[in-house]
């Protein structure tokens, strides 16, 4: 190999070093704006009440506090998260807490239906309607 | 610096002319500190905040000089590549350190592209690149101003609303950088007796400055500088001229990339049309204001140009306003400083030029010095 040739191996070698670092920064950076959403849905034949005051922290960050109808926004970085929705009753006491692993990808929704998720319901990360 | 004479003598006439700007700003300081009323506290860490966000950038300028390319303009360039990079995390929702990262990482083959071009231009003007960069960056601001106002949303996909004009296509005026604020001045919290210390941002410019300080021994540094003394002999020593010249045109381009994305992370907002305008022309007066000329300039002169300008940014308003009543006089006065201590500078240096040149031909001819 001629040493013209070796450096042009090389420098190719280093762009597509580079490139992959690019997409292994968007993996580790890609963030999402999640709408925790309280609120009754149906999904498909099931219909899921709305629960009267839930905490919701994502990855362990700030609990919210969402009443009966309830909507707010939480940033989340990454693809991989851990979702903890604890239901409380008139006194502020946790009644039920359900902790839940979940990934997002480009095509999965921004809405998290907490009453779907607090009723067991496989599809409760909702992709809203354009 | 040259304080002596040919003698080996300190001269007091030489080391004021030498260092007439800064020491200009070092007494309008010492007037406007105490007329300001600000605490020492609040100029202190106003003064580490605007370190942190300016000395990138204005060490991005050391390079061409070296090369005896005078204050690069085109600087711009490379802060418009540094824009689009901050534009494309901002609509892909790139967050943090990652971000920054990637912005950094999209914004240098821009910036090396538009370095070369401007390199190549420069190499067919050569005596007046200041002024020719300087239009250049014109030139490419409208370039920038088509893409960004046309082809983001038309050609380039842009998918946030947050970032698309109502139209469908073309960037909104102001883009918010709320993903990676300060991402990397806090990437290492540390405060001292209250004072935040932005130390990530802080050891980045540590590392550019040993960068620079290894780039001035290496065989393209001395050939740079061979460049920068006299293009006729570095040639017939065997130096590419040319290319010599458009490296160094390319590091500063891609370096003054850096230094927008360092300085737009620290803001927090960035004003798509507007914030690259300025870039150049803030960098340049304060390494000017630092004691650097078109031909000469140190480390040292960054980080004193830097406190020494920016001094003045924040003193000036509120100094106006308890002078006169009118603290808008103050902002008029900081625009009118830093294009006068860049039109001071240069005529100066051409003066001392002159002089020394003058000095020079004097000695030679064993006539009184």
């Amino acid at each position: 190999m001629t040493a013209m040739r070796r450096r042009r191996v090389v420098q190719a070698s280093l762009v597509l070093l580079l490139v992959l670092f690019g997409f292994w920064l968007y993996h580790i950076g890609k963030g999402f704006d999640l709408l925790v959403d309280n609120k009754t849905i149906t999904i498909g034949d099931a219909t899921y009440r709305a629960t009267a005051t839930v905490r919701v922290s994502i990855d362990g960050s700030e609990p919210l506090v969402l009443t009966k109808r309830g909507r707010d926004v939480i940033s989340v970085v990454g693809y991989d998260h851990v979702i903890r929705v604890e239901e409380l009753d008139m006194d502020d006491e946790v009644i039920r807490t359900v902790e839940k692993s979940f990934t997002l990808d480009r095509h999965s929704g921004d809405l998290l239906s907490l009453p779907a998720l607090l009723g067991g319901e496989e599809n409760w990360i909702v992709l809203r309607e354009p | 610096m040259k304080k002596t004479g040919l003698d080996g003598t300190f001269r007091l006439d030489r080391f004021l002319l030498t260092n007439l700007v800064p020491l200009l700003f070092i007494g309008l300081s010492a007037v406007a500190i105490p007329i300001s009323q600000f605490s020492g506290a609040y100029l202190v860490q106003e003064m580490m905040i605007r370190l942190a966000r300016n000395s990138f950038l204005v060490l991005s300028l050391l390079i061409p000089i070296i090369a005896g390319m005078g204050l690069n303009f085109g600087m711009v360039l490379g802060a418009m590549a540094g824009q689009i990079g901050l534009i494309l995390i901002t609509d892909w929702m790139i967050l943090g350190l990652p971000g920054l990262t990637l912005a950094a990482l999209i914004a240098t083959p821009i910036a090396m592209v538009l370095g070369w071009m401007c390199g190549a231009i420069l190499n067919r003007a050569k005596g007046r690149e200041m002024v020719t960069s300087y239009i250049l960056g014109f030139f490419i601001n409208g370039l920038y101003q088509l893409v960004v106002l046309y082809g983001f949303g038309k050609v380039v996909p842009i998918k946030s609303a947050d970032l698309v004009l109502s139209r469908g296509f073309g960037v909104r005026n102001a883009v918010n950088l709320l993903g990676i604020r300060n991402c990397l001045d806090n990437l290492i919290p540390l405060s001292i007796q209250g004072i935040r210390v932005p130390l990530g941002t802080f050891l980045v410019i540590g590392l550019f400055c040993l960068f620079i300080v290894w780039f001035r021994r290496t065989k393209l540094g001395q050939d740079m500088r061979a460049v920068g003394q006299d293009m006729d002999v570095a040639r017939s020593a065997g130096i590419p001229v040319e290319r010599t010249r458009i490296v160094s045109i390319v590091i500063s381009t891609v370096l003054a990339a850096y230094g927008q994305i360092i300085f737009l992370q620290n803001i927090g907002t960035m004003n798509t049309y507007n914030s690259h305008e300025q870039a150049g022309m803030f960098a340049i007066a304060a390494l000017l204001v630092g004691g650097a000329s078109v031909a000469r300039a140190t480390l040292p002169n960054v980080f004193v140009g830097v406190i020494l300008f920016h001094l003045m940014f924040v003193v000036s308003p509120m100094a106006g306003k308890y002078l006169i009543g009118e603290a808008q006089l103050g902002e008029y006065f900081r625009v009118f400083v830093s294009y006068g201590i860049i039109a001071v500078s240069l005529v100066l240096y051409e003066w001392r030029r002159a002089r020394d040149r003058a000095y020079a031909r004097r000695s030679l001819r064993g006539g009184e010095v």
